[in-house]
């Protein structure tokens, strides 16, 4: 028995010594030597002259995207087909939503073992590659891929240290929509102008009750709504050459119009919105049963609202422009997402195909559907409007809001400082200012200095 | 005759592998316990002592995953000291602490309490209120909280027969925190179960000479009872407490830290440093002092048993 005991014990502890060494991670000559070889793979692919997809040896390739059921199933007929043109190539894929999906690539992109080909957040390309290591240039692989399809604009917001780091799939801007139903029920147009926002808070609140409001906008949402605000009555950029193009007395005038429309009886105050649960708004029963009316939304983001709608109500989903009678216009564009190929890619050219082949090769862009928003691409828009594979109402709500956004987005924006749920700098001063636990002069304070030390941290 | 080479060679070798075969036999003899414990052991090294003592390390730097360390010092200490929303945590974190502790402790003690009695199906409420325990705080639970305490939610519309209008459970800042804590303490179902095995084990001998002398259940419970196990109290109370301080799923499912930060405990704020600014030298510095205090309040229990546990192997003390 003592035998047994014994021997089994130095068993266990030849099975762990054996799991370690294989936990063990890959000594760093091994990976200097790997990436030594990428490299001079880049190098001599560089000097080979025109790049040939290669057709014959196995390769695999791996991808990583979030997004909803309908997109990732897109996204794997898209890969199928990919795969079905080049049958040596075989493509990974990795999906999710959202929620953890920045912590977890974060992490992935800090220890070099992300995908092969990533779907990215603009701003990625400055929280996360910020010196340019950790994807390629993709204007090396421009034999495979035509970067002449995509806006001047977009690829130039696309690029690191002089590099295009990365390929847009689609740019986005903001505009209201509306549950048109609730305005009906309260004997109203949608408000076109300022003025007339302001006016339908009391008409909801009189005809409807106090439990109806206009429009909602979350922490996040008051922040964009008091940009384009403070954009449309100064006509001038947020910020310029990295650097804040407003001051404390300007923005105080951004919060004191959050805090009218709160006092009119436009919007809900945060308390009201964390005392229903209803964030995110399309999932509350706020805006499902049509008490919460309008919502400043991203053009790429307006299907879930629309159809968390009662089916009957569903049509009522209305779209329209940034409000007029302010004196100039307001609004930023940005690129909604990105396509990347990261700097441990063994087989580039290939990777760079198959971006290729989604953005602006038919079969591809035909098999994603439209569920990244209307392509950036022009060949891959001008399949899309052949083919009729965007929803009208991605289309309407696109041209609104591109049309009218008069800026570009600063990619310090979305840092993380700021925009963290919770936690970020705009999290806390709207709250803290809807909670009337700071004055807007202390919110305009509070905002403009924690922005600027943003913008100054990388300088 | 002298035996042939290969012969002398075969001889040789049995003899080492003898030697061999001996000296592994005698080492595994030796340290038997030792390779028993060594998958716990390397566990142990890898993922928790290490990263324990490199996050000190990192707590002194501006450790940053996508910027890497830039600057070595004292910075993240003297910044968390001068940082309004890190006291405030620190401030929610008590707060939670000394709510949540003590009405879980008096909850689980209470249930545990009316389960040592003998009662019919009395297996099936023990596993019924373990149950909660299991749950965790996952998005299940998040939904169901949600559904019980948002404005237009079950407990208001309840509260609404009586003709009582419910407060403003997840939007006002000291109601917020204390939806928290009630999930906390509605999870007492391990507390309980530690509560019962002792209670099982108070000799039933002195209730029957207590309630000869004629003393009352009440008397009985807190001349008996609680004396009996005080140290299955003291071990809850400190285990409940670095589980409290150390709280994340709670306010991360359901409020996500709001309203207005009213419910952003540090361990919260530790994972949003980390993991969504990636400012991993800040998050050290959290962490340890979160440690630390943990670690000062256990002290404390410590040297406090000495007043008021009762060890029986230990003459009384």
């Amino acid at each position: 028995m003592k035998k047994i005991v014994r021997y089994s014990a130095f068993f266990m502890a030849g099975i762990m010594a054996f799991g370690v060494t294989a936990c063990a991670p890959v000594n760093p000559g091994t990976q200097n030597d790997t990436q030594a070889a990428e490299s001079s793979t880049a190098q001599s692919q560089e000097s080979m002259g025109p790049m040939e997809i290669n057709t014959e040896d196995e390769i695999t390739l791996t991808m990583s995207w979030w997004g909803g059921d309908s997109r990732h199933e897109a996204t794997q007929k898209a890969i199928e087909a990919f795969e079905a043109k080049y049958p040596n190539i075989n493509i990974e894929a990795t999906f999710s939503g959202w929620s953890g999906w920045e912590e977890k690539m974060g992490l992935a992109f800090s220890n070099k073992n992300a995908e092969d080909i990533v779907q990215i957040n603009w701003n990625w390309l400055t929280a996360f590659d910020g010196d340019g290591s950790v994807f390629l240039d993709l204007s090396d692989y421009s034999d495979v891929l035509d970067l002449s399809q995509f806006p001047d604009d977009a690829i130039e917001q696309s690029k690191v240290n002089g590099e295009v780091h990365a390929v847009p799939v689609a740019m986005t801007a903001r505009t209201m929509v509306w549950n048109k139903n609730t305005f009906d029920k309260a004997g109203i147009e949608i408000p076109a102008t300022w003025d007339e926002l302001l006016a339908a808070g009391e008409t909801f609140q009189t005809v409807l009750g106090d439990e109806y409001y206009p429009m909602v906008l979350t922490e996040y949402d008051r922040m964009i709504f008091m940009v384009w605000y403070l954009e449309s009555m100064y006509g001038k950029d947020w910020v310029t050459d990295g650097t804040l193009n407003y001051t404390e007395e300007e923005i105080q005038e951004g919060f004191a119009m959050l805090q009218q429309l709160e006092d009119k009886h436009v919007i809900p105050t945060i308390q009201m919105i964390k005392d229903y649960g209803a964030d995110p708004i399309d999932k509350s029963d706020r805006w499902i049963n049509g008490y919460w009316a309008g919502i400043h939304a991203w053009d790429t983001g307006v299907m879930p609202p629309k159809l968390a709608l009662p089916e009957d109500q569903q049509s009522g989903f209305t779209p329209a422009s940034m409000f007029e009678g302010l004196p100039y216009k307001g609004g930023f564009k940005k690129i909604s997402m990105e396509f990347a190929i990261t700097s441990t890619c063994e087989h580039p050219v290939e990777a760079a195909a198959f971006l290729n082949f989604i953005l602006n090769e038919e079969e591809g862009v035909m098999a994603m559907s439209g569920e990244r928003g209307v392509p950036a691409s022009a060949a891959g828009l001008k399949i899309a409007q052949e083919n009729n594979i965007l929803d009208p109402l991605v289309i309407e709500t696109s041209n609104l809001a591109l049309e009218a956004a008069e800026y570009v987005l600063d990619p310090y924006f979305e840092d993380a400082e700021l925009k963290t749920s919770g936690e970020g700098l705009y999290y806390k001063v709207m709250s803290a200012h809807s909670y009337d636990q700071m004055t807007d002069e202390e919110a305009a304070k509070e905002l403009a200095e924690g922005i600027t030390e943003v913008l100054n941290r990388d300088k | 005759m002298p035996l042939p080479d290969s012969a002398l060679i075969l001889r040789k070798n049995c003899f080492l592998s003898e030697r061999m075969g001996k000296t592994m036999k005698g080492f595994v003899r030796k340290n038997t316990g030792l390779l028993f414990a060594l998958p716990w052991l390397l566990g142990f090294v890898l993922f928790k002592a290490y990263p324990f003592l490199t996050s000190f390390y990192y707590s002194f730097t501006d450790y940053n995953l996508m910027r890497g360390i830039t600057e070595t010092g004292i910075m993240n200490y003297t910044e968390i000291f001068g940082d309004r929303d890190m006291m405030k945590a620190f401030g929610v974190t008590f707060k939670y602490a000394f709510m949540t502790v003590p009405l879980k402790l008096v909850f689980a003690l209470f249930i545990a309490y009316i389960l040592n009695y003998n009662l019919r199906g009395i297996r099936w409420f023990r596993t019924a209120y373990y149950i909660p325990s299991i749950l965790g705080g996952s998005v299940a639970v998040s939904v169901l909280w949600k559904a019980i305490f948002q404005r237009n939610g079950i407990l208001n519309n309840f509260l609404l027969v009586f003709g009582i209008e419910g407060p403003s459970w997840l939007g006002s800042e000291n109601w917020a925190l204390f939806v928290i804590c009630l999930l906390r303490v509605w999870q007492f179902g391990s507390a309980m179960v530690i509560f019962l095995a002792a209670l099982k084990g108070v000799p039933t001998d002195l209730y029957e000479a207590a309630s000869i002398d004629g003393a009352s259940k009440r008397t009985m419970f807190f001349r008996i009872t609680v004396p009996l196990i005080t140290p299955v109290i003291f071990y809850n109370l400190v285990t409940q407490l670095c589980t409290a301080f150390q709280e994340f799923n709670g306010p991360f499912v359901i409020t996500q830290g709001g309203p207005n930060g009213a419910t952003t405990l540090i361990s919260l704020l530790v994972y949003n440093q980390a993991f969504k600014k990636f400012n991993m030298g800040m998050a050290s510095a959290q962490a340890w002092l979160l440690f630390l205090v943990v670690g000062i309040l256990s002290g404390i229990a410590f040297v406090s048993q000495k007043k008021w546990v009762y060890y029986s192997d230990e003459e009384g003390r």
